[in-house]
């Protein structure tokens, strides 16, 4: 069956098979691409859970994930790092490792045997340096960069590593209001123009009726996607909200 | 022994890693112990070349045995400070096990271990140096080819892995060859302390680069480099007579750790 959806996840039971721990039931979802989609549910709802088993790090319980109609279970950590980027919560530095090395390393697979980039692809680095408004910043390490500058860092390194997914795991959190009010335009820039499926958990509510095209929602341990544009009168939504918004 | 403490270091991305910290080189020493002390094997050593194949097979084993140790504990705790008290724990052991074996051994063979364990680069002759080189060289080599893989790691497990790197795969040929570097030259010039956690910590502060493969050579220069000075301090401090070298390590190389870790802003 062929199938425009990037992502298809069929029957699939989300959480730890070593404590028996299911902590997304019965799930089934397709998300096309060209779509920024907000990742929303309270605190331990499985928001991290659901991006760590997409990302391939956590193995689902039961069920298929497909990407671009093949499995998961199919595709090799070469394969999905060319699928699917990651931004994390947890925050790297040391080593001497600079805002441009971190978005470099997007590249580093591509790279020569001794991790030496050619001219080419210094130029597209420096492009989405400039696009991202990072001139300034390039040369600072990773620890000297603010929090808000840190996530475009990494966010530039997603672009740069060039997949159709891009998962961001709280990129909002620490930001103060324009950062974010930033963030979210340029990734709904990217994903608009790049042509990409870009899945971003937050609990900036606000923000994802702005920005976002599709949201999902977690609650009780079941996923429901909702089209923005319906959300505000979805059960979990208002829920979730305490019906304050 | 900086080149196993970047590598280290690099994988379990703490500064404070390094083969004489975390028991690898206590693990080739208490090998070594049970191979030169125990009366069992000590006909064997006498011969030349085949005692001394002995010696650095042993010595390997004990290093890749108290890594393997490590390892299997770091996959239970994530955190990096806990498993360097582990690595301080191990090295605890291989040393309480140590002293056993030197209790229960004779005065003649003891002498000779105790004054191998201060480290001495005047063990090995010009041929033995030559083998050691080469080995040396040979691991350098392949790791210099490893290149890409360490510059990703620096980003931690989950970077690295998205990034397109086998993590569990890599680790596993970091930590061989960072055993072997270490079982290699505790077999030859006995465990040498400090060099393996100060240089890279050196290196990095001085060349200011997050490109692995850089690194690597500066720090086997910087490392040859201090080392040689230590080895000639010790030579002459103090006339004809020959101060051990691990005693100058320290000295020189914790305070170097100290003021670098609060010198540097980042680590």
């Amino acid at each position: 069956m062929v199938n425009s959806n990037i992502i298809q996840i069929i029957d699939a039971n989300f959480g730890y098979t070593k404590h028996d721990k299911v902590i997304i039931k019965n799930c089934n979802l397709s998300i096309p691409t060209n779509n920024l989609i907000g990742l929303i549910g309270i605190n331990g709802s499985g928001k991290s859970t659901f991006l760590k088993t997409l990302s391939g790090f956590l193995p689902l319980i039961s069920g298929d994930i497909l990407f671009k109609n093949k499995s998961i279970y199919n595709y090799s950590i070469q394969d999905l790092s060319n699928l699917i980027s990651i931004t994390l919560t947890e925050k790297i530095s040391g080593f001497n490792l600079t805002c441009y090395d971190a978005i470099a390393s997007g590249l580093l697979k591509e790279s020569n045997l001794f991790g030496n980039l050619n001219e080419e692809q210094k130029e597209k680095i420096n492009s989405i340096i400039k696009n991202l408004n990072l001139v300034e910043v390039k040369d600072l390490l990773l620890n000297e960069l603010s929090d808000g500058m840190y996530q475009k860092t990494m966010i530039a390194k997603s672009v740069v590593q060039n997949t159709p997914i891009m998962l961001l795991d709280e990129p909002t959190a620490f930001l103060d209001f324009s950062s974010k009010h930033e963030l979210f335009k340029n990734l709904s820039k990217i994903a608009t123009e790049s042509n990409k499926c870009i899945i971003v958990s937050t609990h900036e509510l606000d923000f994802v009726l702005k920005y976002c095209s599709l949201v999902i929602i977690l609650a009780n341990n079941t996923l429901n996607s909702v089209p923005a544009n319906q959300v505000l009168n979805h059960k979990d939504f208002i829920q979730l909200t305490g019906g304050f918004l | 022994m900086p080149i196993a403490g970047l590598i280290l270091q690099v994988i379990f991305r703490n500064p404070l890693a390094g083969p004489y910290v975390l028991g690898v080189s206590s693990g080739a020493g208490l090998m070594l112990a049970l191979v030169t002390l125990t009366p069992l094997t000590l006909l064997n050593i006498q011969t030349p070349f085949f005692g001394k194949s002995i010696i650095v097979f042993a010595s390997i084993t004990g290093s890749i045995m108290a890594t393997v140790l490590i390892l299997l504990i770091s996959k239970k705790i994530k955190s990096n400070v806990l498993l360097l008290l582990v690595g301080i724990m191990i090295a605890q052991i291989c040393g309480a096990l140590q002293s056993v074996l030197e209790f229960l051994s004779n005065p003649s063979n003891l002498k000779n271990f105790i004054v191998f364990n201060m480290g001495n680069l005047s063990l090995c002759n010009l041929n033995e140096s030559l083998i050691l080189l080469g080995l040396i060289l040979l691991c350098l080599i392949i790791l210099l080819f490893y290149t890409k893989t360490l510059n990703a790691f620096l980003f931690g497990e989950k970077y690295a892995t998205n990034l397109g790197f086998n993590y569990t795969k890599n680790r596993f040929t970091f930590i061989l060859i960072t055993s072997i570097i270490t079982g290699i030259i505790t077999a030859f010039c006995g465990p040498i302390a400090f060099i393996g956690i100060a240089i890279p910590i050196l290196s990095r502060w001085l060349i200011n680069t997050s490109h692995q493969g850089v690194q690597i050579i500066s720090s086997a220069m910087l490392g040859c480099t201090l080392l040689l000075l230590c080895d000639l301090i010790s030579h002459n401090i103090i006339k004809n007579s020959l101060v051990p070298i691990n005693t100058i390590t320290s000295i020189v190389g914790a305070p170097i750790v100290i003021t670098l870790l609060f010198k540097s802003k980042t680590w």
